[in-house]
């Protein structure tokens, strides 16, 4: 539709062409309406104080030079200038009807217009006329530094394939809630897309002060789903949004960690950090200090899944592969961020790259790149890490990318909607935030027909038969991710707790990832990137720990499990069951699995060394009684045994007992009741 | 249907042989029997055997008064006394039974009585096609061959029985012999449609659908009424990505059985491919009116429902097909419902 319409307007300014010429604002040519001609005169002054002083004014000249306009719209000149405006706003496809104005009015108004005609029409997507203007402008002699009309043409042919081949998304704005008249960008979410960050321009801004380029400042906006429906956005209070510029970057998976970008004065920017405690937010600090903040730009950063690593883009020299790239910093074990590694040419590009964003899975990163297959500007690419390398990146397909800058795409851990903000023709402001459903490969209906094979007229046989292979393309962009949530709270008193919430590979025995619980809502929130078996424990001062497994096989699709964890305090008599003790099939030896929860409760015990217990274990009601106390008693006893020789705690504080299935605490009727009742707990005997 | 179609068989056959006798009761029963008054003919022949329980032949035509008045059971009663009591009975008294006996649904003993009557007399070419028809409605491909290929034997211009031979080689996946026998039946009888729609099915599976295409046309040509020559011919427009043909034919299918719910399903599908999701979603309520527990319409009003971004009635859909047993909507269930 839009190809017709710049075809039409084609056809249009062709033929007019021959009638139009140039019109200067002179006397000579509007005699009779002098005020007019002067208030035109006027605001095309002011418009070029804007459109002279800096790209990011240009914005403000296009209403002056509109009223110019409006008096005099065959002006080559004025139609080119608000071209460049426009091709330097949100709303850059509305520059096209300037330049080709301009155009027709005077081919030489100005020695580039050829190549911003070209990015005119790359930029509504007509990319054979596109390509045309570049041509031109490639055969000139002369030419602007910066230009670079054959890198335009590649990424003309790359659109023109693209458009073919339109990746399957529903794309929604987010509607007149979340949405202003302003700009709204750099929409972030929690894993579970319960949260929503992001930055907009909007009158309420801190401070309503108004920036160089003629908007409000930055200010830093958060909105929740309940029920399905987002909350009214709410200005996160001070120390977060400031009187400057403060905007999101990203956003940790349990919502309680916002990245914040910041400039530190001298145009160089910083990558700051600010975390949710109880229900207020830090003063931002410095986002792994060195490791990642230098005297160039930082201007984003995301968390791996587990946060023992932050991906970030910097214009820094060192290990640059050129203009902005993509580096990384992990967690030592000192607890300090190591020096950052570039990702290497396999993401990083010698143009610039910029929005890394890591989704939960802890495999696939979405970033963008003005350097690999690109239709036009930045496009949003995907990479997933696999046997130690990054696959090629694939662009995420129009409509998700344009010819404009597309860039601060997140994906939730269901991996089916995506969020980012674009200017589009049906936005409510200038730049709007949309959410995109990821639809993945198109799911082919099953036609089907009756079946009529045999003819013997009393033996008719008739029989409906599938005719199709059934479709089970699944999406590319399906997730196995399983998002672990709840509240960690007071057994007791139902209390919420600041807890923390230690994340174990069992197999492997090590620590995933280290989260903690809000100390105000006592909710926490863990994604689990499938195929393993995930020992989790959650520790506080003052209470008993508690454990639990969860076992997801690779294949397990994306799911979210909402589960209260409930913490007693330690008293007498309690008892806690540990779920990550295991041992080999019918016999009481401790499997490797087993090493970390036992840890943890040799931690227990030395931080509380006058504590008494007894371990005891439990079995189902399979098999005889007196094979399952033996059983039972036999593997309690292991544990003792791990805990005095390996541990060196004293036997004097340890009992160790076997129930069998004397004390079930689920029917055994179902494989999952006796899973329950298979069980080793200990109980506090005296503190 | 089946059992008219039946009916009307046994008319034509036991027309030929009905067994005459000059008693005044038994003639006036052949000629009612004639005159296709059966309750009355019954009635005489009840008569004659009250006179004389040892007439063969008055139970013999009771037996054809039974058939015709359904009472099969009784039929099959009168024919077997008819076989005990006559020593030089023929291959004819074993086929009649065996056609009651198929009526009764005794299927085993009317294929029983096919055989006989085949080993009585090879030229029967009729008792061996329907004992394949038996075979073939057991699974027995390998004796369903067998029987129509005696069929054929008995006469080499037995269109049906080529053409259910040829099914019988389809089922036994031998595509080539059935699409040679499908061939032979169509060219014995250029009017047996079903000969061009099953030959059409065999090309497609052996990926000819151009072919096919060919065939369905031959079809449609011959009995431009039959609703699943369209269906049939639209899927296959639709394998060659030709929608706008697909939805036409899938359109005539329709218009020629307003009842066909296959028809509605496909023109769904092929509404979906041309992104008309609303009017695919009208074509699987319409297919779902008419049967419904039609899993595929359910499956296909999902993917139409998720195309229109309707994720909850998608998943609904999914939830309902795969109730009825389709694993690909519990695969669309597990990634794209949760």
């Amino acid at each position: 539709m839009k190809n017709i319409r710049i075809t039409i307007l084609s056809i249009l300014v062709a033929c007019s062409a021959i009638a139009q010429q140039n019109v200067d604002f002179t006397k000579e040519n509007f005699p009779t309406d002098k005020k007019g001609l002067k208030d035109a005169i006027n605001n095309i002054e002011t418009g070029d104080t804007y459109f002279y002083n800096a790209d990011y004014t240009m914005y403000i000249a296009i209403d002056y030079y509109l009223k110019a306009n409006t008096f005099n719209p065959n002006n080559a000149l004025l139609n080119f200038k608000l071209g460049i405006c426009y091709l330097n706003s949100p709303n850059k496809y509305k520059s096209l009807d300037f330049l080709t104005k301009a155009y027709s009015l005077n081919k030489e108004v100005d020695p580039h217009i050829n190549f911003h005609l070209g990015e005119a029409y790359h930029l509504n997507h007509d990319f054979d006329n596109a390509i045309k203007f570049y041509s031109l402008y490639r055969s000139m002699p002369e030419k602007r530094e910066g230009l670079d009309p054959d890198k335009r043409i590649t990424e003309c042919n790359e659109g023109k394939k693209l458009l073919a081949n339109p990746t399957r998304v529903i794309i929604e704005n987010m509607g007149p809630v979340v949405n202003s008249k302003y700009r709204e960008y750099a929409a972030v979410i929690s894993a579970d897309e319960s949260i929503l960050f992001f930055t907009s321009r909007r009158d309420n801004t801190t401070g309503k002060l108004i920036a160089d380029d003629g908007l409000y400042f930055e200010d830093i906006y958060s909105t929740t789903k309940q029920n399905s429906i987002w909350t009214p956005p709410a200005s996160l209070p001070s120390p977060v949004n400031t009187k400057e510029h403060d905007a999101t970057i990203a956003l940790s998976n349990d919502g309680q960690k916002l990245f914040i970008y910041a400039d530190d004065g001298n145009n160089h920017g910083d990558i700051m950090i600010s975390r949710l405690e109880g229900d207020k937010w830090t003063k931002p600090e410095s986002a792994g200090g060195k490791a990642i903040n230098t005297d160039f730009s930082e201007i984003h950063a995301c968390f791996s899944f587990d946060e023992k690593s932050i991906y970030f883009v910097s214009n820094k020299e060192e290990g640059s592969l050129g203009g902005f790239d993509i580096f990384v910093t992990r967690l030592g074990e000192d607890g300090k961020w190591q020096k950052a590694e570039n990702l290497g040419p396999a993401i990083n590009t010698p143009y610039d790259e910029d929005a890394v964003f890591m989704h939960p899975d802890g495999k696939t990163m979405y970033f963008s790149s003005k350097g690999h297959k690109t239709m036009g500007s930045f496009d949003i690419f995907r990479s997933v890490y696999e046997n130690g390398r990054w696959s090629e990146p694939e662009n995420m397909g129009y409509p998700i990318n344009s010819a404009d800058r597309d860039a601060f795409f997140v994906v939730a851990a269901s991996g089916k909607h995506g969020y980012y903000s674009s200017a589009k023709m049906d936005a409510i402001g200038e730049t709007d935030i949309y959410r995109i459903t990821l639809l993945g490969p198109e799911k082919d209906p099953i036609l089907s027909t009756e079946e009529q094979l045999l003819l013997s007229s009393n033996q008719t046989v008739r029989e409906a038969i599938k005719i199709e292979t059934e479709g089970t393309k699944t999406s590319k962009f399906a997730s196995n991710v399983t998002i672990l949530k709840g509240v960690v709270i007071d057994a007791l008193t139902k209390d919420p707790i600041a807890a923390m919430i230690v994340i174990t590979d069992n197999q492997k025995n090590e620590v995933v990832a280290t989260f903690q619980s809000n100390s105000k809502t006592g909710k926490y929130l863990v994604s689990l990137p499938s195929g393993k078996n995930y020992g989790i424990a959650v520790t506080a001062e003052g209470f008993l720990f508690n454990s639990v497994n969860v076992d997801l096989p690779a294949s397990k699709s994306y799911q979210e499990i909402e589960k209260d964890i409930e913490l007693s305090k330690l008293e007498v008599g309690q008892k806690i069951v540990l779920r990550n003790i295991f041992y080999d099939f019918n016999k009481s030896t401790l499997r490797e699995e087993s090493i970390a929860e036992l840890d943890r409760l040799e931690r227990l015990l030395t931080t509380n060394p006058t504590l008494r217990i007894e371990i005891s274990s439990h079995t189902d009601n399979i098999g005889s009684a007196a094979y399952n106390e033996k059983l039972s008693l036999s593997r309690a006893e292991s544990v003792v045994d791990y805990l005095v020789n390996k541990k060196k705690v004293s036997k004097e504080r340890l009992e160790f007992k076997g129930y069998g299935f004397e004390q079930p605490i689920a029917p055994n009727d179902s494989d999952q009741g006796r899973q329950l009742n298979r069980r080793t707990e200990f109980k506090i005997l005296s503190r | 249907m089946r059992y008219t179609t039946t009916v009307l068989i046994m008319l034509l056959f036991h027309g030929g042989f009905i067994i005459a006798q000059t008693d005044d009761l038994f003639s006036q029963g052949l000629a009612k029997l004639n005159e296709q008054k059966y309750a009355e003919a019954l009635t005489l022949f009840n008569q004659t055997i009250e006179s004389d329980a040892a007439n063969a032949k008055a139970y013999y035509n009771r037996g054809i008064c039974k058939t015709e008045l359904k009472d099969f059971s009784g039929a099959v009663a009168d024919f077997s006394e008819y076989i005990a009591k006559e020593n030089t009975a023929n291959d004819k008294a074993y086929f009649s039974r065996a056609q009651a006996n198929y009526s009764a649904q005794n299927k085993d003993a009317a294929l029983n009585d096919y055989l006989e009557a085949g080993r009585k007399n090879t030229a029967n070419a009729e008792a061996f096609y329907y004992a394949g028809g038996i075979y073939f409605e057991q699974n027995r491909y390998d004796e369903s061959v067998d029987a129509f290929s005696k069929a054929i034997a008995a006469n080499n211009d037995y269109a049906e029985a080529f053409h259910d031979r040829g099914s019988a080689k389809q089922k036994k996946q031998d595509l080539k012999g059935a699409a040679d026998d499908y061939r032979q039946a169509a060219k014995l009888k250029p009017s047996l449609v079903v000969a061009y729609v099953n030959l059409s099915n065999v090309l497609r599976a052996q990926g000819d659908l151009q072919g096919a295409l060919v065939e369905l046309g031959f079809a449609i040509k011959v009995n431009p009424k039959l609703s699943d020559s369209y269906v049939k011919r639209g899927r296959i427009k639709y394998e060659l990505q030709d929608y706008e043909g697909a939805l036409a034919d899938m359109n005539k299918a329709i218009e020629v059985n307003s009842s066909n719910y296959y028809a509605f399903n496909n023109r769904g599908c092929v509404k979906n491919k041309l992104r008309d999701y609303k009017g695919a979603i009208e074509d699987f309520n319409q297919a779902l009116s008419l049967s419904p527990d039609y899993s595929y319409a359910f499956l296909n009003r999902g993917i139409a429902n998720e195309n229109l971004n309707n994720t909850t009635a998608a998943c609904s859909d999914w939830s309902e097909a795969s109730k009825r047993g389709l694993a690909a909507a519990q695969t669309f269930l597990d990634s794209d419902c949760k």
